[in-house]
């Protein structure tokens, strides 16, 4: 199947530029893990609903067309009848495709096109007022946007529960099922502070140091956007669930193997694969990356207090 | 062309890094990832579409300490399982049915 052959009603007629009628005149500026990423072509209710939703993170752009060395993201209309209605019983999927310059990206409620590199834009067509699909289309937009602007300066989004314990954060990567929001869930409880039982970011900071920071999307533990969040890297787990807590070391390529499926998006990308495969080993470098096994009980925090030993 | 002038070329959409004595490989269009060992490593390098089976067992054999047979047995299957798994091809046999 072609790209957006399963979403979309004419997959060839797939926008090739970043142009369009926009929703209105309404911009935005918002602050996500240090990435400005200026919206603009919002009706009042879009934008309403993105401050609504990101509050903490919004600000007022200060005018010109770009957001410094940020991303500019325009929102555009798309007539509902270009889209396939949703199958009923089958899972919801985006459509990726990867290109040297560019990503597309089409689903049953957008399409978009974000141009990669020294001045990266995109354009976010919507059928989609400022209602909860408008919502969704431009979290799935923004998630890749921050993947790639990511990458580009060595970070990664992590597919994991951030959980912050003395004062820095660790995060339990794994796929879905691997126990992320139950073990977000069970720290909460145990007074912890979550950053995400979804998606964090790691990247390094201006002084080489690995940081863990929250983003404001939310996943099923329902984690409201706060004000930024940013904290040392404490430790990284590939997570699983099994009947004892259990802590262990894992081989250098077995780790960046497990991480490397919780990367989404720039983990399929063949132009940018060997950047992401790089990423991870510098994360590699700079923690240690162990498997947890866990339990449904609080007990794997005096696992990973005590190290791993009985 | 005997079995020992072939050669074998990685994979377009096949990607590989080697961290330490293992390397990790990635099939990108079916999105798989997997392990191999550090001798597995070292083939994977050195299947580059130009060196013939020989030249690798030749390479090998000066850079590992394994006996001679074993050596061809286990680069000829593990070459096999590579083919199989669609993380390496046959110049001849793509040239052959392009």
């Amino acid at each position: 199947m072609s790209f957006g052959g399963t979403v979309l009603c004419e997959p060839d007629l797939f926008p090739g530029r970043i142009a369009g009628e926009g929703w209105g005149e309404e911009r935005l500026l918002l602050e996500l893990a240090g990435e400005p990423l200026e919206v603009y072509g919002l009706s009042p209710a879009q934008q309403g609903a993105l401050r609504q939703r990101y509050g903490p993170l919004c600000r007022s752009p200060s005018g010109g067309a770009a957001a410094g060395d940020g991303s500019v993201l325009g929102v555009f209309r798309a007539d509902a009848r270009d889209f396939l209605p949703p199958v009923p019983g089958r899972e919801l999927r985006m459509d990726v495709l990867h290109q040297e310059a560019e990503v597309r990206l089409a689903s049953c409620d957008l399409m978009a096109l974000l141009a990669l590199g020294a001045s990266p834009g995109g354009a976010l067509w919507t059928p989609a007022d400022g209602d909860a699909i408008f919502l969704g289309a431009f979290e799935n937009c923004a998630r890749v946007i921050m993947a790639y602007r990511l990458l580009e300066r060595g970070g990664l989004l992590l597919h994991s529960a951030g959980v912050v314990d003395g004062g820095v954060a660790h995060l339990f990567a794994g796929r879905s099922g691997a126990g992320k929001t139950t073990l977000a869930r069970l720290s909460r409880a145990a007074g912890k502070e979550v950053l995400s039982d979804d998606i964090n970011v790691v990247a390094p900071s201006s002084g080489g140091e690995l940081m863990a920071e929250r983003l404001p999307f939310a996943g099923d533990l329902g984690t409201a956007p706060g004000p930024p969040r940013r904290l040392p890297l404490g430790g990284v787990y590939l997570l699983r669930q099994g009947p004892v807590h259990q802590l262990g070391q894992i081989p250098p390529a077995r780790a960046i193997a497990g991480l490397l499926a919780c990367c989404p998006f720039v983990n399929a990308d063949p132009y940018r694969l060997d950047a992401v495969l790089h990423a991870l080993e510098s994360l590699l470098g700079g923690v240690e990356i162990r498997q947890l096994t866990f339990r449904p009980d609080d007990g794997f925090w005096a696992k990973l207090a005590d190290g791993g030993r009985e | 062309m005997t079995p020992a002038q072939e050669i074998y070329r990685r994979r377009p959409d096949v990607r590989f890094r080697t961290v330490l004595d293992e390397a990790v490989v990635v099939r990108i269009e079916a999105a798989e990832v997997l392990v191999v060992n550090s001798i597995g490593a070292r083939i994977l390098e050195l299947v580059d579409g130009e060196r013939t089976l020989e030249a690798i067992e030749d390479l090998l054999r000066s850079e590992f300490e394994v006996e001679e047979t074993r050596l061809h047995e286990d680069l000829e299957t593990f070459l096999a399982e590579l083919t199989a798994a669609g993380i390496v091809e046959s110049v001849a046999g793509v040239e052959g049915s392009g």
